[in-house]
This record gives structure tokens, C-alpha cells and sequence, in this order.
């Protein structure tokens, strides 16, 4: 009986921690892409095209707005993208998949490679310095305006420190126990 | 930090069906930790996920320590073996892509309405492409 409830318990817990995103809160509500005067520059060196035009399509368009290169969100971002291709194709009407790679072209085809990304399927074009994201309002992260070694605010980051867990006062106690209950 | 902790503690109730794939695609690369997965003598098919084979958890839809792996596989055999090749240049790195993080979108492409949008709200705590199936196929 008590093993039974400790793994209730247990199980309890895991729910309740795997269901509450503790930044979920932070997420911005849908923000349209029209007006945006956002340029994409393909991989390949072609000629540019507006996002607006590029996502123009007979089913659903799907775009990510991805991170440089050897990043984690980036890498996550390609392997996902990998499986659910056909599926969103298949069941979702998802026709067009754009990704945007803050990188140079090498480095963008180099990621696609390794994760065996089919860039047949999935159109990629590169944003060095990432303003296509910032201009499509995407997180910048801990302190972006300060004069810190990036490398420093990325090791913050990797320890949950974010602009964002400091301005949700209206999640803060749900932010609070989510965080208390991973934490232990 | 939560996104993390949850490749480490798995989720009994919402799979995640990438992990396996990019599991996969690693081990056929290469990378290490290369024992999860049983792949077939062409690698194209995954014969047994040791993971399934774990007492109580090998049942949930995402086990424990799965997207643990995964993501050590993806730090060690991406991002530090290829960072010569994946790395930030000079340029990216005084714009402040190393901590900028990205989103998603999914537009109807007639109108161009947003069907579905997901901002990152921090490292690993990507678009849940579960979640947009769902909400894709309403």
C-alpha cells in the first residue's frame, strides 16, 4: 500500500512538473507576420524574397525562426523539424517549411547535414547577426544590453537565468512553485 | 533550467516521437552515447530503444533520461565536435546571437493569418511540435 502511493505520488509529481512550462506564461500571444518588413536571404546566395511573399502558399506555411548554428534551440529545432515534416505534410496541410539560421551559409548547410535535414524539403536561409529574429521580437536572452562577455550571459542562461523570469509578475507564484518543484 | 530537467525526468503521459529519430541519426553518425537504440543491419530501422526496456518508466510514452541522452549525443558530436564549423563568427557574436533565442511560426499561406505561433523562452525550451499537431489538426 505505501509503494502503491509512492509511485502515485511519484507519478503525481512528474505530471504536475512536466505540465506546468514554467516560462510558458512569458510566451507571447499570436502576433501576426504581415507589415513585417523582413528579408530572407536563401543559403544559396539567391536573390532575396520578403517573408511575407515567401510564406505566400495554397496550404500552411511553417517557419522557424532558428539560432546560430552549434546551438541547442537550433539543433533541437532541425532534428524536430526532421520527423514531424511529413506528418504536418501528411495531416496537417502544411506545404512550405522555411528555416532561418543566424550563421553564415557553411555553417547553416553544414547543421542541416548532420542532422539529416533534407534541404530538398525545407528551404534555409542565414541571418548572420539575427535580426530577422529580433525583428520578428524572438528573446534575446539575459541582459542583452549589457557589455558582458556573451559567452558569461550564455552561462547564465544555461543555469535558467532570463530577462524573462523577471517580468511575469502575474505568473510569478506559478513560475515559483514550477521552479521549486524541479529544483527538488 | 525546467526544459533541461525535464529531458532527465521524462514524461509518462506526452510522447515525444523526434527523440528516437534524431537518436537514430546520431547513432548512425557516430555520435556517442551510440547504445540506446538496436538499428537494423542498414540502419534504417530502429529494432529496440533500450529505454523501452526499463522496469515501470520503459512504458512511458517519454521515457527518463531519453532526451537526456539525445541532447548529450547533440552536445558532444555537434556542438563542440563541429564548432569550428557551426560557430558564431566575430560579427554574430558582438549582435548577440550566442543568447538570442528563435520561434516558430505557422501561417495560413492565403491569408497569411497565424495559425500558430511559439517564441523561445529559453535554451532547449523549443516549439513543441506535439502541441502544434493538435492544434493544426482541430
Amino acid at each position: 500500500m505505501t509503494k502503491m502511493l509512492e509511485i502515485l505520488i511519484t507519478f503525481g509529481l512528474v505530471a504536475f512538473i512536466n505540465s506546468c512550462d514554467a516560462f510558458s506564461a512569458v510566451s507571447p500571444v499570436k502576433n501576426s507576420i504581415k507589415g513585417f518588413d523582413i528579408q530572407l536571404q536563401p543559403v544559396d546566395g539567391g536573390e532575396k524574397i520578403t517573408l511575407e511573399n515567401y510564406l505566400k502558399n495554397d496550404g500552411k506555411s511553417l517557419f522557424v525562426f532558428g539560432t546560430y548554428a552549434a546551438d541547442f534551440n537550433a539543433i533541437e529545432y532541425a532534428q524536430r523539424l526532421r520527423y514531424y515534416l511529413p506528418i504536418l505534410k501528411e495531416e496537417c496541410d502544411v506545404t512550405k517549411f522555411g528555416v532561418i539560421l543566424n550563421c553564415q551559409p557553411d555553417a547553416a548547410l553544414a547543421l542541416a547535414e548532420l542532422v539529416d535535414l533534407d534541404t530538398t524539403k525545407v528551404d534555409l536561409f542565414v541571418d548572420n547577426t539575427g535580426d530577422i529574429g529580433r525583428k520578428w521580437g524572438v528573446g534575446r536572452g539575459w541582459l542583452p544590453d549589457e557589455d558582458l562577455n556573451p559567452y558569461l550571459k550564455l552561462f547564465g542562461m544555461l543555469w535558467g537565468v532570463s530577462r524573462t523570469v523577471f517580468f511575469v509578475p502575474v505568473n510569478l507564484p506559478k513560475l515559483l512553485i514550477c521552479l521549486f518543484f524541479k529544483i527538488i | 533550467m525546467p526544459a533541461v530537467i525535464g529531458g532527465y525526468i521524462g514524461n509518462p503521459f506526452v510522447p515525444q516521437r523526434w527523440i528516437e529519430d534524431a537518436l537514430a541519426v546520431g547513432q548512425r553518425k557516430d555520435r556517442w552515447p551510440d547504445t540506446a537504440l538496436d538499428l537494423s543491419e542498414d540502419g534504417e530501422r530502429v529494432e529496440v530503444n533500450k529505454f523501452s526496456e526499463l522496469p515501470i518508466v520503459g512504458e512511458w510514452p517519454r521515457r527518463p533520461l531519453e532526451l537526456a541522452t539525445l541532447r548529450l549525443q547533440s552536445m558532444i558530436g555537434i556542438s563542440l565536435k563541429e564548432w569550428d564549423r557551426l560557430s558564431p563568427d566575430d560579427a554574430s557574436l558582438k549582435a548577440g546571437v550566442l543568447t538570442q533565442l528563435g520561434g516558430l511560426v505557422v501561417v495560413d499561406g492565403s491569408t497569411l493569418e497565424t495559425v500558430y505561433d511559439w517564441k523561445d523562452p529559453g535554451i532547449c525550451a523549443i516549439a513543441n511540435f506535439e502541441d502544434i499537431l493538435k492544434k493544426l489538426k482541430k
